[in-house]
């Protein structure tokens, strides 16, 4: 139901407030000082805006808080979108309160199942400065999506579309972006295959952005998820040493080292604009073109339109394909639709018939020994995932992929699942006298994703292409590590937790990526890179990893240069200019420019 | 102490061809009961890097009845500078899954330093080689020793640079390559095939009724695998009752391969959405994912399914009550249960019910 507008104006100039007629809308994301809470945008197309989250590990974390100004004196009804993250028979983790000027509102937040607007309380207000607090409870990851005061008793809409509608009538907001900005290519995703991408592009002279929803470039093999990256460097060790990481233990913060070292190498380059904390939000089309990408702040809220003649999808998820209506592909394929069998390996390989156990993500953790004991409270609601499991560190092993769960459209689900593994499973290794000094010392809060969408391009790349070591005119990505796909281990044994995976290696010496597996193959100007290039389910086990994917990157990088040069789209470097396409690419040991610098 | 596993004691030939007097392994996991004497014929041979000769495998029989197969190993076993050579028995299940291993007379094993094994090395490795998850399969001979510095917490994804620390978790201590070099005959692919080949070939009415009643999940699925279309009348019961009782991986192919002639028949869809309490969220997923592809639904498997609503996560009660709005035939206990369910303040997903506007 929309509220009646009666001329209450928005004041902040610094918020991402919207306001109406005696109510107000204040997105958590847009807070003035976060506190301890963090922001999360990982679920925006699913639940429908990044929120704010108590990630405190089990200790209640300090209090976010924010300002504004209301326009009319009155008696609001405080509304806060949240979600009860692990109902049960049990009081609910993430719980908070909310206070205005000092004062708690009384009811507990964070205690109904799925994101919909829980009933805070109702509070007299002066009109003129306000002041907003967010106090979590628990530390278990409360989440606040946005804070709604009226003077009507009615509640918000609780679902899409009806919410979207709503939000974007309350914040007045323009159907197309404020801003507008016009670059030679454009990149949406800062794990190694964009950064990558932008790299390539722009030492040829490319006038590049890159697009990335969180602070730090990297992906999975940021400091956030701390995945080290693993393969061969093939034609791109030059650049790809810029970006990748050391063989530290997954989940160490070693990560943070490498980090600076990539955030160093790619802002040097003038030509790259680095968009971090944007998430992209739709591709514009024209035919089978993207014309432009839209793109949102993640706390702020500000839009800007990025035109370019070229995209790169390495969003991972395949987002940019998906909106602008790419072909995909998603889930196994049945054995029999590339050839893919692994005869000893049977169904847990590739099943007779397709299905969508693909691989799962995963969600990195470790703990410290402290020298006196660790108080950690009681987690029922964790109990019935972790069972009776012990863990005092998450590894690759530690992932989920169930057939009731998209790895997509339920991320935020998979999330909340592991979230529960771990500290179910780190309470039963605390209930153990060795276990009483132990500390969490980092959980991620990201899901780092191992299969998504994957874009369907001129060439699919399957195991085949492994098994006979196919190599291609137009053989741009190199690589020697094994095909290794995953399957859950309580598949063959139900008594195993379902949050643990084992993997399945089939080894080789050496395989090839053509080209033509890194773009779309009807929409005419989008490359891809990364998980979401073109591949069977079985074909993605190899490459999937950082060193990989960040070939593809700057395969793709220096194809957009040769497209630049002549004006064309990405199929025509492989049908007219392949030989020039892979001199450049061999040269790329050396920084050595060929296209003509702009 | 040397650990017996056999569940039955188990006789074999330690001779040629023929029926020859019995022994007992060191290990054997298979619960076979106790015959006099046991057949055994060569199926085929096996040659690859690493071995000084094939490996010749054998199949044995007891009461003219295929009961597992078996293999006399030589092979040497090297490190970077010095090859020493070691015997050992393996044996395998009809599926070429491992099931155990014995020493062969003269040739107890040893260590790297000559030492011979003690019980709990020879406890150990039967440990290692029943890990088919072992971070051996993920290691080259060459990455065995971790000439890095090995730090203490190293965690890998699976695919390179494990440290000696963690493999030596695994390993019989002293005998790092012989570990190595038994796991990978253990889960051999090429002798895993061969075997599940040959048992193919065996596989008349007597193997299949063995094979589906048995307790070994393998050999569940192997029967199902090798079903053809009139084995699912034929075995009704014997795949009803792995439904329920059978690991996930089987249920799941059970479902997506009954025929779908039988499929549509009230009492099969009954006898199945029955048992759907029973199921793991993988098979429940799988079964609405059947449903939604059907186009007759007994109503009375609706209902079956619909006392179970308040169990059900987040999707599939989407996916449910996305089956039933496409359902003109819902009985009144089925409304009820859904009415009920949307009532139940115990119930986390009763919105998902409200949000349909469920008008009963």
């Amino acid at each position: 139901m929309l509220m009646r507008i009666i001329g209450f104006l928005l004041i902040s100039n610094f918020l991402f407030i919207f306001s109406n007629a005696q109510s107000v809308l204040i997105e958590a994301e847009s807070f003035d000082d976060p506190g301890g809470w963090v922001v999360d945008p990982q679920f925006v197309e699913q639940m429908g805006s990044p929120y704010l989250m108590a990630h405190g590990m089990g200790t209640p974390v300090a209090d976010a808080h924010t300002k504004f100004q209301l326009g009319e004196s009155g008696e609001y009804h405080v509304w806060v979108r949240s979600k009860n993250w692990a109902p049960g028979n049990w009081e609910a983790p993430g719980r908070f309160q909310i206070a205005i000027d000092g004062r708690t509102l009384p009811e507990t937040l964070g205690v109904t199942p799925g994101w919909s607007w829980e009933y805070a309380g109702k509070i007299k207000l002066a009109s003129g400065d306000t002041e907003l607090a967010l106090i979590d409870l628990t530390g278990f990851n409360g989440r606040c999506d946005a804070i709604f005061l009226s003077t009507d008793q009615n509640a918000p809409p609780r679902e899409s579309p009806e919410l979207a509608t709503w939000r974007m009538k309350k914040s007045d907001e323009a159907s197309s972006p404020e801003e507008v900005l016009d670059f030679d290519l454009v990149v949406v995703g800062g794990g190694i295959a964009g950064c990558a991408s932008a790299i390539a592009a722009a030492e040829q002279g490319l006038s590049v952005a890159l697009i990335h929803d969180r602070p730090v470039l990297g992906g999975n093999a940021s400091s956030e998820i701390r995945v080290h990256t693993l393969g061969i460097y093939g034609h791109f060790e030059r650049i790809l040493r810029m970006l990748d990481t050391e063989h530290y233990p997954n989940g160490s913060p070693e990560a943070y080292k490498d980090e600076i070292k990539r955030h160093k190498n790619v802002e040097k380059y003038e030509n790259i604009h680095l968009y971090t904390n944007w998430r992209a939000y739709d591709a514009n089309t024209e035919g089978n073109r993207i014309s432009s990408v839209d793109a949102r702040h993640t706390s702020e809220g500000k839009r800007i339109r990025f035109i370019a003649p070229r995209f790169v999808d390495s969003t991972g998820d395949g987002w940019i394909g998906f909106w602008a209506g790419a072909d995909f592909m998603y889930g196994r394929e049945s054995v029999d639709t590339y050839g893919e069998a692994y005869e000893e390996w049977g169904e847990l390989w590739s099943p007779e018939e397709s299905d969508d156990f693909v691989m799962g993500s995963s969600v990195l953790w470790r703990t410290v020994k402290n020298d006196a004991p660790v108080e950690f409270p009681e987690v029922p609601w964790a109990k019935e995932v972790a069972q009776n499991h012990e863990a005092t560190e998450g590894t690759w092993k530690w992932e989920l992929s169930r057939l009731d769960l998209h790895q997509i459209d339920d991320a935020e689900e998979i999330r909340d699942h592991m979230l529960k593994a771990i500290y179910g499973s780190f309470a039963n290794a605390k209930d153990k006298p060795e276990g009483e000094n132990l500390a969490f010392e980092w959980i991620s809060y990201l899901v780092g994703k191992r299969e998504s969408r994957r874009l369907e391009g001129d060439y699919i790349f399957t195991f085949n292409d492994v098994t006979d070591q196919r190599k291609f005119p137009d053989s741009v990505v190199m690589e020697t590590r094994e095909v290794d796909v995953h399957y859950q281990q309580n598949l063959k044994d139900e008594s195993k937790p379902d949050f643990l995976s084992e993997a399945i290696f089939y080894k080789t010496p050496k395989y090839y990526i053509p080209y033509r597996s890194l773009y779309s193959k009807n929409i005419e100007n989008l490359f891809m890179a990364g998980r979401n290039f073109s591949c069977s389910h079985i074909g993605l086990g190899g490459p999937r990893v950082m060193r990989t994917t960040g070939q593809m990157g700057a395969a793709v990088g220096i194809a957009a240069v040769i497209c630049e040069k002549y004006g064309i789209d990405p199929r025509e470097v492989y049908t007219d200019h392949l030989e020039e396409y892979m001199e450049l690419i061999e040269s790329q040991k050396h920084y050595n420019t060929i296209a003509p610098k702009k | 102490m040397r650990l017996i596993v056999a569940v039955g004691i188990i006789i074999l030939c330690t001779g040629v061809n023929g029926k020859v007097a019995p022994e007992d392994p060191l290990y054997f996991d298979l619960p076979i009961k106790i015959e006099d004497t046991f057949e055994k014929t060569i199926i085929g041979e096996l040659m690859e890097d690493g071995l000084i000769e094939p490996i010749s495998v054998e199949l044995v029989t007891g009461s003219k009845r295929p009961l597992f197969y078996q293999s006399n190993i030589r092979t040497t076993v090297c490190d970077d500078e010095v090859c020493e050579i070691m015997y050992v028995k393996m044996y395998w299940d009809l599926v070429g899954e491992y099931v155990g291993y014995d020493t062969v007379a003269q040739h107890p094993l040893t260590k790297f330093d000559h030492e011979p094994f003690t019980g709990k090395d020879y406890d150990r490795l039967h440990e290692l080689l029943n890990n088919d998850g072992s971070i051996l399969k993920f290691k080259e001979k060459s990455e065995l020793i971790d000439k890095q510095k090995v730090k203490a917490s190293d965690v890998v994804d699976g695919t390179t640079g494990a440290t000696a620390l963690e493999i030596k978790e695994e390993v019989v201590e002293g005998a790092l390559y012989s570990s190595y070099t038994l796991w990978h005959l253990a889960y051999n692919g090429a002798i895993k095939n061969m075997l599940s080949s040959h048992t193919k070939k065996l596989l008349d009415k007597a193997l299949m009724v063995s094979l589906l009643n048995s307790d070994r999940s393998g050999y569940n699925l192997f029967a199902y695998h090798n079903f053809k279309v009139n084995d699912y009348s034929i075995y009704k019961s014997h795949w009803l009752n792995s439904l329920k009782e059978s690991i996930p991986l089987t249920r799941k192919y059970i479902l997506k391969n009954i025929p779908d002639e039988m499929w549509n028949t009230a009492s099969v869809q009954d006898d199945v959405c029955a048992m759907f309490n029973f199921f793991d969220v993988n098979t429940k997923t799988s079964l609405f994912n059947k449903l939604s592809t059907s186009k007759n639904i007994s109503s009375k498997s609706i209902e079956y399914i619909s006392s179970y609503i308040t169990s059900m996560n987040g999707n599939q009660t989407r996916q449910f009550l996305d089956i039933i709005e496409h359902n003109n035939k819902l009985t009144a206990v089925t409304k009820k249960n859904v009415r009920e369910a949307a009532e139940n303040t115990e119930f986390n997903y009763g919105y998902l019910i409200d949000e349909r506007d469920w008008d009963n």
